[in-house]
């Protein structure tokens, strides 16, 4: 009889599931294996949580570090700008070369002399003044006037350099008798 | 009015103690069908059961209740064993991290159940007798292996599991209509191929 049933494919069927259960592992070892791989899945993902919260940690505190070392650093700055050498070299220039200018008559800005900081103070007054009134009127922390305030009482270090004594004959107003110079004596 | 009053009881322990009841009960066909799902590769049958433990664990796969547990938990295995031949697929393309996939390879190479000397010594009859019928056995599950992948499970569900034909569209993800029509097709293959190699009804396999 070449022929075949159902019934026949049952019967492999049953064959074939008979020999895959006594090959089909444990099951309390396959349960136990799941188990671990989630407490080791929990265990990796507590420690990402961990490393995540060290990492925002170690930046806040740089960040507040870095901030308490700038406002630190703008101290001594504006010390520095009353205190500059460059300004205490430009004012021994300018008492230097103070009666040497007397001398030649000629009109010495008040910049040059050093006295330009103190006849600015109220007008800078004035301007901090009416900043941190509009700040206010706005609701605004009044920081940006401490940066205004930077701002204009910063120095380069390097100013004195730009400076020399011929200066004065660049911004003095020259007098025609005192010149050097005679074309009547050509 | 009485005031009623919410009894707590600890649910999820007892649910949990229950689904570890029913899946020890269904181990040994839950390995069946994984094993079809995985190409008769023992070794990524069992990983692939153990991923799926491991999602039944960790809350990822969640009985509901709208169909039995066994169908719902081979749609499980069904889907996971798809899963990781995707990822092999992937890996082999080097697109996703070899980790996941090979981490079995780690133990040994994968072993593909064959009828040999193991269940040759356990069948109990005499060694000619069980070399004829683990030859027959595996001239059947190589015919099986040969047949298109969705009429192949809807005869494994059917004859193997002894699900319905409704369950098993269930389990494939298939309507009752097209599980008939793979059911029949895949019969008559199968029953064409054997006849073939050979194996009738008077081959002598269910003596």
């Amino acid at each position: 009889m070449q022929d075949m049933e159902d019934k026949d494919l049952e019967i492999l069927f049953r064959e074939s599931r008979v020999n895959d259960h006594r090959s089909a592992p444990r099951f309390d070892s396959d349960w136990d294996a799941a188990r671990s791989r989630v407490a080791l899945g929990r265990k990796t993902w507590f420690n990402y949580a961990i490393a995540a919260a060290c990492i925002i940690a170690i930046v806040l505190v740089v960040a507040v570090v870095v901030r308490v070392a700038g406002r630190r650093s703008t101290i001594p700055q504006q010390n520095a700008g009353r205190q500059n050498p460059a300004r205490g070299a430009s004012d021994l220039m300018d008492t230097q070369s103070a009666p040497a200018t007397e001398e030649a008559g000629a009109v010495v800005t008040p910049e040059f002399t050093g006295n330009s900081e103190r006849n600015l103070e109220p007008i800078v007054a004035g301007v901090k003044k009416r900043a941190r009134r509009q700040h206010l009127k706005q609701g605004q922390y009044p920081a940006p006037y401490e940066d205004r305030e930077l701002l204009s009482t910063w120095r380069s270090p390097t100013e004195f350099l730009l400076r020399s004594p011929a200066d004065v004959l660049l911004r003095a107003v020259p007098s025609i008798q005192d010149s050097m110079v005679r074309i009547d004596d050509r | 009015m009485p005031m009623k009053r919410k009894c707590r009881l600890p649910a999820n322990s007892m649910e949990s103690s229950e689904r570890h009841a029913q899946l020890e009960a269904l181990h040994p066909d839950s390995f069946g069908w994984a094993l079809l799902c995985c190409g008769r590769d023992t070794t990524e049958a069992e990983s692939t059961l153990q991923a799926v433990y491991l999602k039944v664990l960790s809350g990822k796969a969640v009985f509901e209740g709208k169909s039995s547990f066994k169908t719902w938990l081979f749609g499980v295995i069904k889907k996971t064993a798809a899963e990781r031949r995707r990822r092999k697929m992937l890996s082999r393309l080097r697109l996703v991290p070899l980790e996941d996939v090979n981490e079995n390879a780690k133990s040994g190479a994968a072993r593909i159940i064959s009828p040999g000397t193991a269940e040759l010594a356990n069948s109990g009859h005499s060694p000619d007798l069980g070399a004829y019928r683990n030859e027959i056995l595996a001239t059947f599950r190589r015919e099986l292996a040969a047949l298109p992948r969705r009429q192949r499970e809807v005869l494994h569900l059917v004859f193997y599991q002894d699900l319905t034909l409704a369950e098993a569209a269930e389990v494939i993800g298939v309507s009752v209509g097209s599980a008939r029509v793979h059911y029949d097709r895949g019969k008559k293959r199968l029953k064409s191929r054997l006849i073939e190699r050979g194996i009738t009804s008077n081959a002598g396999y269910g003596r």
